[in-house]
């Protein structure tokens, strides 16, 4: 089922100095608890496609379609850095959305004492982040995110401020939790083999203004955690078609 | 870390070393005060140097429990205290007000960014006069220009402050559908803190520069008062207990906000 469609999304930026276009006809069509990554050459227009589904932005063209049965709180949004506050602890970080959102009640908190003992963060509520390692930090961002209980997941270079190490254990840790959670994502990545190792379905972009080049569908599940697939022949193929296709 | 008390001896070495440093100079402080005081009461006491223009140590401590004797020291403690005490609430907290409204409103800002400039560029003492005619001599006068003194340099100080917070935090703000006041106390004032901390501190020695200033144009009471007129009747022993009484205060009243930095720096863990 489809939980997200971009029908013909075009967008153009203003400034003093001219119109700029990101976007030229992009449409997609996003299933239920799908994983899609979305790759292209730097400055292409990725994070405006978050921006876009988001709702930060609006499209110049086209429409986005979410399909919205019962929840508000329809999609999370993960950043690069982890943007934890330092001067709130933890459990007051991860309560943050609820807060702004006038949700936090006996229900979320009870929802987020579940998640952050089931994610092992449980007895660093209250500390302060920077106490904390920094694969630590994403997860306490991701629970952040996941508090508010979002149908779809928008992952914005989620990885790349954490050293190599730590980036390929979060990866396979937020994976295991967003498989776990049934949460649709989205993950924009400059990174082929991240993309390959989490993802359904990677799309890869043109550079700007970004139309969609292919559509490459993968299909690894009988691997189970990204940093397997990372060592599959099919996955090493396929690094080396999609970057013939950024080139 | 756990602490134990199995410590190699070179640690314990080390930990010695600190110990001693400290207490080192601690030691040279007290002995540049003390030794400081002595000389100046020494040579005063010799003949030396003429305690009519530089007093002496022994001459102060007189001077003040003279004052205190006939009870006006209390007054021109209070006096001066009330006034710098209440400058520098005002001055802080409307300042801070203003660096928000200015935040707020964009065009606003771009609108008095170059009064504030020149504002804050202009020597607040030559409005002296001026403020003078306008409100009237006494606590008035006095607590305007103290206020004026600092008022402007905390509103560019915390408005700096509050336009340097990460676009990104911003962004995950709005991704959370928040507003425009939500922003603001979420993330932007507390973000602000260690500014904020800055900004009590300057201002904590400021106050004492607009009042005691304020006091030299215009006053009855004061310790500002009992300098200048210590100086118009050539009476340099009170002009030196004032100014000593006005070190202490001013020194208490940094404790204070020291103290204060203290407690938020715990709470906010920086």
């Amino acid at each position: 089922m489809s939980i997200l469609k971009l029908n013909n999304v075009s967008l153009t930026y203003f400034s003093k100095n001219g119109e700029t276009k990101a976007l030229d006809n992009i449409s997609l069509d996003i299933k239920e608890k799908e994983f899609v990554s979305i790759v292209g050459p730097s400055g292409c227009g990725k994070t405006t496609i978050l921006s876009l589904i988001s709702g930060l932005l609006k499209p110049t063209d086209g429409n986005i379609e979410i399909n919205n049965n019962s929840s508000e709180n329809m999609i999370g949004y993960m950043f690069q850095k982890d943007e934890l506050f330092e001067w709130r602890t933890i459990l007051d970080n991860i309560y943050l959305g609820l807060e702004i959102q006038k949700k936090l009640n006996n229900d979320s908190k009870e929802y987020v004492e579940g998640l952050l003992k089931k994610y092992g963060l449980w007895d660093f509520r209250n500390s302060h982040p920077s106490q904390i390692s920094g694969g630590m930090r994403q997860r306490a961002a991701l629970i952040r995110t996941l508090a508010l209980q979002p149908k779809i997941l928008l992952l914005d270079e989620a990885f790349s401020a954490l050293d190599y190490q730590t980036r390929l254990n979060v990866c396979d840790d937020v994976y295991k939790i967003l498989k776990e959670e049934g949460i649709t994502s989205i993950l924009v990545t400059h990174d082929i083999s991240e993309a390959i190792s989490m993802s359904d379905r990677i799309i890869v972009l043109t550079k700007r203004p970004a139309t969609i080049k292919t559509i490459h569908n993968i299909n690894l599940s009988h691997i189970d955690t990204p940093l397997k697939r990372r060592e599959s022949n099919e996955s090493k193929e396929l690094f080396n078609t999609i970057w013939e296709e950024l080139q | 870390m756990k602490k134990s008390n199995n410590h190699s001896k070179e640690y314990n070495n080390y930990i010695k070393k600190e110990k001693f440093k400290k207490i080192t100079i601690l030691v040279i402080q007290i002995l540049i005060l003390v030794g400081f005081i002595g000389a100046w009461e020494l040579l005063a006491m010799t003949g030396a140097i003429d305690t009519f223009i530089t007093s002496s140590p022994s001459k102060i401590i007189e001077t003040i429990g003279n004052i205190a004797s006939t009870g006006e020291l209390w007054l021109h403690i209070s006096t001066t205290l009330y006034e710098s005490i209440l400058a520098f609430v005002i001055a802080t907290g409307l300042g801070t007000m203003l660096a928000i409204i200015l935040w707020w409103n964009k065009t606003l800002q771009k609108i008095t960014e170059p009064f504030l400039v020149v504002l804050n560029s202009l020597p607040k003492i030559a409005l002296g006069p001026m403020i003078i005619i306008w409100v009237g001599i006494g606590t008035k006068s006095i607590v305007m220009m103290a206020v004026l003194i600092m008022i402007i340099i905390t509103t560019i100080t915390m408005l700096n402050a509050y336009q340097n917070c990460e676009n990104s935090k911003i962004l995950l703000l709005r991704s959370y559908g928040a507003n425009k006041f939500q922003v603001l106390t979420k993330l932007i004032i507390p973000n602000a803190t260690c500014d904020f901390i800055g900004v009590l501190k300057v201002n904590v020695g400021l106050t004492w520069v607009g009042t005691i200033m304020g006091e030299y144009l215009n006053s009855r009471a004061g310790l500002g008062y009992l300098i200048v007129y210590g100086s118009q009747v050539f009476n340099l022993n009170l002009v030196m207990a004032s100014t000593v009484i006005l070190c202490f205060l001013a020194a208490i009243m940094y404790f204070i906000v020291a103290w204060f930095e203290k407690i938020m720096k715990k709470k906010y863990n920086q």
